[in-house]
């Protein structure tokens, strides 16, 4: 067997075994815990346009979930449009909403652009938290909405967990073969020059903060469907919930420690990080509730001193021995 | 000859400090314009007025008879004119290639036409064979090219060169010298700022003189190395005197 023949086995494989995991995992909470791990990675890819790319680092991209869940709820409760479409003006909103906010700030560099969105996020929340109407739509401040229950593919509501498993694959999926599609066009030769030396890619012709802005854009309208899944996921969801920083942090935790501006790494980083949260969310969180964001923490400070470009380099490192020494050996 | 870049008594001042004082220039097409004079005498920020990252106190600035004074950078660029930095600025993590495939897309954007047009550029540069290898593995005269294969890639018809040959080795020196007559050859004017003497003499056609903002004098290497005005600029009163 040539290396490329293994190299494309183990990857057809892995894909296979990851489309086909609901037939052999039945127990709903361990399909959840699934997921709940590709939300996270879809997030994660999102947030890596700008993050990653853009060579910035958006602190409020819970904001942009949120956005999402309640436009599309708000749409289907109040209006009886369905969540499918609901999510797509959930995405449109956030793109603008995104926008508005890029265009000042993605002027701004490193910790103030940081604080920036970090400050747009909680801003959001507590005027959520504090809102029990809009107009004639129910927020219902910090208590939340309820969906009522009404299982059909057109209310996206179903009654196993193995349709929301192939919904956020398949998001996941489409997530990455963007990110993959655009590293290989001009916008993403341009997003990666202009955050690694913008003076020298303005020479170079490169308008650095319009396609920061396009970036942001194209990043929000992607977390605001994410919003509207987990909606739809939980049917039922609060300010804390997604509009939280702990939410935001823990986007910019699994990218960083993965690595940053990668394809690979935010699956990798979703992969590693979210197994810790879930299990000492099930079995610590009595003791200490949060503890998974300090564990990060610690993640992340050794991730940073050790390989600052994130846990994919030594991974894709290793993996490309491991396909040499098979194969040398066999051959 | 007909003119292609005219810089017209352009000014600029950081508060007090007249960093460039009522400079006029006129590049001619095809022509290699040297700028010379002590550090600090304002040669950068005169480049930055004419590619867009500051805008001139006073002054305009025109190019092929357009004014662009004002005009940003990256609009400066797809007017065809490219420029290099004094303090290289690779994309660190990046391939020499796609360093240079970032230029190209200001042409094309079409990824296959891009890259050849960069290996074209890579070729003409003396850089293809390090095509593969990652900006911040380069030694420092590579690149001092590689600024100058990111400029090319955009197809400029000038070309801006801010002390692309400091630091190097004179065999290598030698290397850029021929480059750059290749790249003139084709028909693409440059303006360049260089203290080796020995390079500046070689290449250029005219040279301009700046002390303290102020042009002091223009003329060819001959003149301008003759000059007791330069001489002095650069090497003091005393030399002058000692030498006369």
């Amino acid at each position: 067997m040539t290396r490329d023949t293994l190299d494309r086995t183990l990857k057809i494989l892995a894909v296979l075994t990851v489309f086909t995991l609901p037939l052999w995992v039945t127990n709903p909470s361990y399909l959840q815990i699934l997921i709940l791990l590709f939300w996270y990675a879809y997030l994660t890819t999102s947030w890596n346009l700008v993050g990653g790319w853009a060579g910035v680092l958006p602190l409020g991209h819970s904001a942009y979930i949120g956005i999402g869940a309640y436009t599309s709820t708000i749409l289907a409760v109040n209006y009886g449009i369905s969540p499918w479409f609901g999510m797509i003006a959930g995405g449109v909103i956030a793109a603008i909403v995104g926008v508005i906010i890029g265009v000042p700030t993605l002027k701004l560099r490193g910790a103030y652009f940081a604080l920036s969105t970090m400050a747009f996020g909680e801003g959001l929340r507590v005027f959520v938290e504090n809102t029990d109407r809009l107009g004639s739509c129910v927020l219902n401040g910090p208590r939340g909405i309820c969906i009522p229950l009404s299982n059909s593919f057109w209310n996206f509501q179903f009654m196993d967990k193995a349709p929301y498993y192939y919904i956020i694959l398949i998001m996941l999926a489409i997530a990455l073969f963007i990110t993959w599609h655009m590293s290989r066009i001009r916008i993403g030769y341009y997003l990666n020059a202009g955050g690694e030396e913008p003076e020298a890619a303005q020479a170079l012709g490169v308008n650095v903060a319009k396609y920061k802005v396009i970036a942001m854009a194209i990043s929000c309208f992607m977390t605001a469907l994410a919003g509207t899944f987990y909606a739809q996921l939980a049917l039922y969801f609060y300010p804390k919930a997604i509009l939280g920083l702990d939410l935001s942090f823990e986007i910019a935790f699994i990218a960083l420690i993965g690595g940053r501006g990668t394809l690979a790494g935010p699956v990798l980083g979703a992969l590693i990080l979210r197994p810790v949260s879930e299990f000492s969310r099930i079995y610590l969180s009595s003791v200490l509730p949060g503890l998974h964001l300090v564990i990060y923490g610690l993640i992340l400070i050794l991730v940073m001193i050790f390989q600052p470009r994130g846990i994919q380099e030594p991974l894709t490192r290793f993996y490309k021995w491991f396909l040499d020494k098979v194969t040398v050996s066999r051959g | 000859m007909a003119a292609i870049l005219e810089v017209k008594n352009v000014s600029k001042h950081f508060g007090g400090l007249k960093a460039v004082d009522q400079v006029s220039l006129t590049i001619n097409k095809g022509e290699i314009f040297g700028l010379i004079g002590p550090n600090g005498a304002g040669k950068s920020t005169l480049f930055n007025c004419v590619a867009g990252y500051y805008k001139p106190t006073m002054g305009d600035v025109f190019f092929k008879g357009e004014k662009i004074t004002g005009v940003k950078p990256w609009n400066i660029c797809k007017k065809k004119i490219g420029r290099t930095f004094q303090l290289v600025k690779p994309f660190k993590m990046k391939t020499v290639l796609y360093n240079t495939m970032v230029g190209a897309y200001a042409r094309s954007a079409k990824p296959a036409e891009v890259r050849d047009m960069a290996l074209a550029v890579l070729e003409e540069l003396r850089l293809a064979d390090e095509k593969d290898t990652l900006a911040k593995n380069l030694t420092i005269a590579d690149r001092k090219r590689l600024e100058i294969a990111r400029a090319m890639a955009t197809d400029p018809e000038l070309l801006l060169l801010d002390e692309c040959m400091a630091g190097l080795r004179p065999n290598e020196v030698d290397e850029i010298i021929e480059i750059l007559q290749g790249i003139r050859s084709r028909g693409v004017t440059i303006f360049v700022i260089e203290h080796i003497m020995r390079a500046i003499m070689a290449l250029s056609d005219r040279i301009a003189v700046l002390q303290f903002g102020e042009k002091i004098m223009e003329g060819t290497p001959k003149e301008v190395s003759q000059d007791d005005r330069v001489i002095k600029a650069y090497l003091g009163e005393s030399y002058v005197i000692a030498g006369n």
